[in-house]
C-alpha cells in the first residue's frame, strides 16, 4: 500500500492529516509481514501503529496488553470515536459475557486480550479458529526482567505466537533501555526483527529539581509555583493518602483553583467522574498516585510535578511524558527531601516476595504433594498464603520453570527442592538489590549538577534534541519567576436548577 | 441525615444489638440475623442504603456521638441518652418524612442509578450534538441496556428530553433544597462533569456519609414513584419498569423459568425443577425473546446460527416451521428456529414503533 493510501485510511479513521514520527514506517514494516520493535515516546502514537493495520486489513489483530484498565481505556476510546469491531477479554468480564464475546469473535477486528487469557487453552482455540493477521504486544518492556513492569506470563508469549502459525509480530513500548531492547527481542525467540527506536525525550518540556526540608515546604512552593496562572497540573504521590491530604490543603492555600484527588482506593463512579473532568477542563489540578494517567489522553497538561518520586527513571520518564502532548511548553518538577527515600524502598519491599514467604509457599506445596491434590486456583492460593498477586506470579513461574509444578500437580524431590530454595532465595535478593540500584540511578540525577535533559535520557539514547523551551533548572531555567499566564474566570456560581435546566434544556452552553 | 439514621438505628434497637448490627443493616449483609432484626426493630428501609460504609468510619462517628452524650456503649452496645432522644426529634423534624425502602427495593438500586446516570449523559450529549463521550459508567450490560433505549427514543429525543426533564425537576422540587443540590450535581451531561462524593461534600458544606445518603434518598424516592404511578412519571418509569428485564410482559410461569436461566441452569435442570415438560419450557423461552429487548440469545445459540436462520428465513420469506426446517436440511431443530424467529419479530416491532 502507498503512502497516499495510508494517509487517505489514516484521515478516514482517525481524522488525522498526516503520520507522526515513526507511525508510517512501522506500518509499512508491520504490513510487509515483517516482526518489528517499536520504541516510541509516550504520547506519540503508539496505538495507532496497530490499530491502523487491524483496521485496514482482512482479518483479525490480537493486541496483549498487560493492565486491564489501559485495555479499558483503549476500548472506550475507539468505541467513542465511532470504532465498534473492538474488545477486550479479560478477567473482569463474568463467565456468560465471555461467553458473549466468544461467539462473536470474528466479528471484531480488534481483541485486545492479558496476558494470562492467553495461558487458557479455551481462548487459544477459539483464536486458532480465526485468521489472525497481527499479533501485537503491547507495553513490551514488560517481558523483560529488567524492565519496570516485569510480567512473568509475558514470559511465554513466544509459544503462543508459535501456536497460532506465528503471524507478524508488533512489539511495542514507550521506554525501554537498550538492554531491554535486546531481551524483547530475545524472549519473543523472534531473530529478525526490524527495529524503529525514536528517541524519547521531548524538546518542550523543561525540568526543574528544588531540594526542601520538608513535606509542608513541598506544598508551600506547590501554591507558590501554580498560583495565579492558567495551567493544569498533575502532581504524583506515592501513597493514597498523601495524594487525598495533598489535595486538601492545596485547596485551603489556593481556594481560586479547582482541586481534587484521585486514587485506586475510590469508588469507580467517583474515579470515572474525577478523569473526566480533568480531561474536559473542570478541574486544574489533580493530585493523584500512578494509578492516573495510564491512558489519559490530555493534550494541555502544564506542569507534571513529583511530590515523591517513583521507583525507577523509566516510570519517571513515562509520568513526565503526559505533559505537553499539544507540543506547547510544559514543565517537571521533583521536589525532593532526604526522607523521601524511604517510601520507594518500602514500595520495592512490597512488590517482591520475601524469604520467608518462599518457605510457606514450599511447605505448602509439600502439603498438597502429600495429600496428592492439584494446586488450587490463584485468587485460592493467594489467600491462603497470604501472597499479593505479583508475588504470587513470581513464585509460579519459577515453580513452573524449575519442575516444581507440573500441569497443577507438585514434583517432589528433596535434593532438588533444596537446591531450588538456595537458588531462589538469591534470587529475591538479587532482584530488590537491581531495584533498589535502580532507584538510586534517579537519585543520582536528582543530585546531578550538569543539565538535567541530558542525564535523563542518558541510559536511552546518545543525544538529545535542543529544546525548544529553557532547558532546566542546571541550564539557567527559573521557576520562581515563571508564569504561563492568567485569563479572568467566570466564577459565577450556578442554582441546582440552573444546571440542572442547562444540561437537560440549554444544548450544552455554558 | 448520618447522625438522623444512626440515632433512628439506636433508639429502635433499644441496646439490644451491637454497633456490628447496625454495620451489617446499613452495609446490607444478608444473614437472616440481619434481615429478621430489620423486621423487628422496624428499621427494613435503611436496610443495604450504604454498601461502602467503612466499618472504621462508622466506629468513630458513633464515638462522636457518645462523647457528645447522645449515647452511651454498654457491652459494644449503643443506647441512646435521653439528650439523644430530644435532638432524635429535632432530626426527625428536620428529615422525615424518609422514603427509604431498603429490604424491597435495594436490589434494584444500583442498576437502577446507574442506567439513570448514563442515560441522562446520553440523551443530553446527543441533543446538543455531542456524538461521542466518555461514559460514566463501564459495565457492559449497563452500556447495552442505555444503547438499545436510546435507540427506542431517539425518534423524538427532544419531547423526550424535556419530559425527562420535567420529571426530574418536578420531584426535585418537592425535595429538601441539599437534596436538589446534591442530585443536579452528580448528574452529568452536554459539557458538564458530574461530581464526586467529596467533591460535593465540599461544595454544599456536607459530610460525605451526607452526600451518599442524600443520593440514596433521591433514587430510592423515584424508583419507588415511577414504580407506583407509571404513567404520572414516564420517563423514569423505563428504568423501574425493565430493571428485572421482563417488564412483566411474559406469563408468570415463563418468569419462573427465566429466573432458573438467570441463575445459570441449563434446559434440561429447569424441566426437571419445574416439572414441566420440555416442550413448555421452549415456550417460555420463546415468549422471552419475543417482548424482552435483552433477550441473551447467546445462552441457547450462537451468533453465526443466528446468522444461518436468519438467512434462510429472509430468503424463504415463510412463518411455516416445516419449509424452513427442511430448507435448513435438518441442522436446526424447531426450538431454534423459532427463537431466531421470535427475536427477530420482536426487533422488527421495535423499528417500526
Amino acid at each position: 500500500m502507498n503512502d497516499r493510501l495510508l494517509e487517505n485510511k489514516l484521515k478516514m479513521y482517525f481524522g488525522f492529516d498526516t503520520f507522526k514520527q515513526g507511525q508510517k514506517e512501522i506500518i509499512r514494516d508491520v504490513m510487509a509481514g515483517e516482526d518489528t520493535l517499536g520504541i516510541l515516546p509516550t504520547g506519540s502514537g503508539k496505538s495507532v501503529c496497530y490499530q491502523l493495520p487491524a483496521m485496514i486489513t482482512e482479518g483479525i489483530t490480537i493486541v496483549v496488553s498487560p493492565l486491564v484498565s489501559l485495555m479499558i481505556d483503549q476500548v472506550k476510546e475507539l468505541k467513542a470515536n465511532g470504532y465498534k469491531q473492538v474488545t477486550a477479554i479479560n478477567s473482569f468480564l463474568s463467565v456468560s459475557q465471555k461467553q458473549q464475546v466468544f461467539d462473536q469473535l470474528s466479528r471484531y477486528k480488534l481483541i485486545y486480550l492479558s496476558p494470562e487469557m492467553l495461558q487458557n487453552e479455551t481462548v487459544i482455540r477459539r483464536l486458532k479458529m480465526l485468521k489472525v493477521s497481527f499479533f501485537v504486544v503491547d507495553e513490551a518492556h514488560c517481558i523483560s526482567q529488567w524492565g519496570h513492569e516485569f510480567r512473568t506470563d509475558y514470559l511465554k508469549l513466544s509459544t503462543v505466537i508459535a501456536e497460532l502459525n506465528h503471524p507478524p509480530v508488533l512489539a511495542l513500548s514507550g521506554t525501554a533501555t537498550p538492554e531491554v531492547q535486546g531481551d524483547i527481542i530475545k524472549q519473543l525467540g523472534l531473530k529478525r526483527m526490524k527495529q524503529h527506536i525514536y528517541p524519547m525525550d521531548k524538546e518542550n518540556i523543561s525540568f526543574v529539581v528544588e531540594h526542601v526540608e520538608n513535606p509542608d515546604e513541598k506544598l508551600r512552593k506547590i501554591s507558590k509555583a501554580l498560583h495565579h496562572q492558567d495551567a493544569p497540573a498533575m502532581i504524583y504521590f506515592s501513597s493514597r493518602n498523601w495524594a487525598e491530604r495533598a489535595s486538601i490543603e492545596l485547596s485551603s492555600k489556593m481556594p481560586e483553583k479547582r482541586i481534587a484527588y484521585y486514587h485506586g482506593g475510590m469508588e469507580q463512579a467517583d474515579r470515572l467522574l474525577i478523569q473526566q473532568q480533568f480531561m474536559n477542563d473542570q478541574l486544574d489540578i489533580i493530585c493523584c498516585t500512578n494509578a492516573f494517567g495510564m491512558g489519559i489522553n490530555k493534550k494541555n497538561i502544564r506542569y507534571v510535578i513529583h511530590f515523591h518520586l517513583p521507583t525507577q527513571t523509566e516510570s519517571f520518564i513515562q509520568e513526565v511524558g503526559r505533559a505537553g502532548r499539544d507540543g506547547n511548553h510544559s514543565i517537571s518538577i521533583v521536589y525532593y527531601s532526604p526522607s523521601d527515600d524511604y517510601l520507594p524502598k518500602k514500595l520495592i519491599q512490597s512488590e517482591l516476595p520475601e524469604p520467608a514467604h518462599l518457605k510457606a509457599v514450599l511447605d505448602y506445596l509439600l502439603c498438597l504433594y502429600q495429600a496428592n491434590a492439584l494446586l488450587p486456583s490463584d485468587e485460592m492460593v493467594q489467600d491462603q498464603l497470604e501472597l499479593s498477586e505479583n508475588q504470587w506470579r513470581f513464585f509460579k513461574y519459577h515453580f513452573y520453570r524449575n519442575g516444581l509444578l507440573d500441569n497443577k500437580k507438585v514434583v517432589f524431590n528433596e535434593k532438588k527442592w533444596k537446591e531450588f530454595y538456595e537458588l531462589l532465595k538469591e534470587r529475591i535478593e538479587n532482584r530488590y538489590h537491581y531495584k533498589m540500584a535502580r532507584f538510586s540511578e534517579l537519585l543520582t540525577w536528582v543530585h546531578h549538577r550538569n543539565c538535567r535533559r541530558e542525564k535523563l535520557y542518558q541510559a536511552f539514547q546518545d543525544t538529545v534534541k535542543p529544546p525548544v523551551v529553557p532547558c532546566c533548572d542546571q541550564c539557567g531555567f527559573q521557576l520562581h519567576d515563571f508564569s504561563f499566564g492568567e485569563s479572568e474566570r467566570n466564577t459565577e456560581q450556578e442554582s441546582w436548577e440552573e444546571r440542572l435546566y442547562k444540561i437537560f434544556l440549554a444544548g450544552g452552553q455554558a | 441525615m448520618f447522625e438522623y439514621i444512626l440515632l433512628r438505628c439506636i433508639n429502635n434497637l433499644k441496646g439490644e444489638r451491637s454497633l456490628a448490627g447496625i454495620y451489617n443493616l446499613l452495609a446490607g449483609k444478608r444473614s437472616s440475623q440481619t434481615l429478621q432484626d430489620a423486621h423487628a426493630y422496624q428499621l427494613t428501609g435503611f436496610f443495604a442504603i450504604y454498601k461502602t460504609l467503612d466499618r472504621t468510619e462508622l466506629i468513630s462517628f458513633v464515638e462522636g456521638l457518645r462523647q457528645s452524650h447522645k449515647i452511651t456503649i454498654k457491652n459494644d452496645r449503643p443506647e441512646i441518652t435521653s439528650y439523644g432522644h430530644e435532638e432524635l426529634k429535632r432530626l426527625e423534624q428536620k428529615w422525615e418524612p424518609l422514603y427509604f425502602a431498603g429490604i424491597h427495593i435495594q436490589e434494584h438500586i444500583s442498576v437502577f442509578e446507574e442506567r439513570l446516570f448514563l442515560y441522562i449523559q446520553t440523551i443530553t450529549n446527543m441533543k446538543a450534538g455531542h456524538q461521542s463521550f466518555l461514559p460514566v459508567s463501564e459495565r457492559p450490560d449497563i452500556l447495552n441496556w442505555v444503547k438499545s433505549n436510546y435507540k427506542r427514543n431517539k425518534t423524538n429525543l427532544e419531547s423526550h428530553t424535556i419530559d425527562m426533564y420535567k420529571e426530574l425537576h418536578t420531584l426535585l422540587n418537592a425535595a429538601p433544597q441539599e437534596e436538589a443540590e446534591v442530585f443536579s450535581y452528580r448528574i452529568t451531561g452536554a459539557g458538564r462533569i458530574g461530581l464526586s462524593k467529596q467533591q460535593l461534600a465540599d461544595k454544599f458544606d456536607l459530610s460525605v456519609h451526607d452526600v451518599h445518603l442524600l443520593l440514596q434518598h433521591s433514587l430510592h424516592r423515584f424508583y419507588q414513584m415511577a414504580e407506583a404511578k407509571p404513567e404520572q412519571w414516564p420517563t423514569l418509569a423505563l428504568f423501574v419498569k425493565t430493571v428485572d428485564d421482563t417488564g412483566g410482559l411474559i406469563t408468570n410461569s415463563a418468569q419462573k423459568t427465566y429466573k432458573l436461566i438467570k441463575q445459570g441452569l441449563d434446559l434440561e435442570s429447569i424441566v426437571r425443577i419445574r416439572g414441566l415438560k420440555m416442550s413448555t419450557i421452549h415456550d417460555h423461552v420463546v415468549e422471552m425473546a419475543l417482548v424482552m429487548p435483552d433477550f441473551p440469545m447467546y445462552y441457547f445459540i450462537s451468533d453465526k446460527e443466528v446468522t444461518e436462520i436468519n438467512n434462510t428465513l429472509q430468503t424463504l420469506n415463510t412463518n411455516k416451521l416445516r419449509e424452513i426446517y427442511d430448507a435448513l436440511q435438518g441442522n436446526f431443530d424447531y426450538f431454534q428456529i423459532r427463537l431466531v424467529q421470535a427475536n427477530r419479530q420482536h426487533s422488527q416491532s421495535g423499528e417500526t414503533l
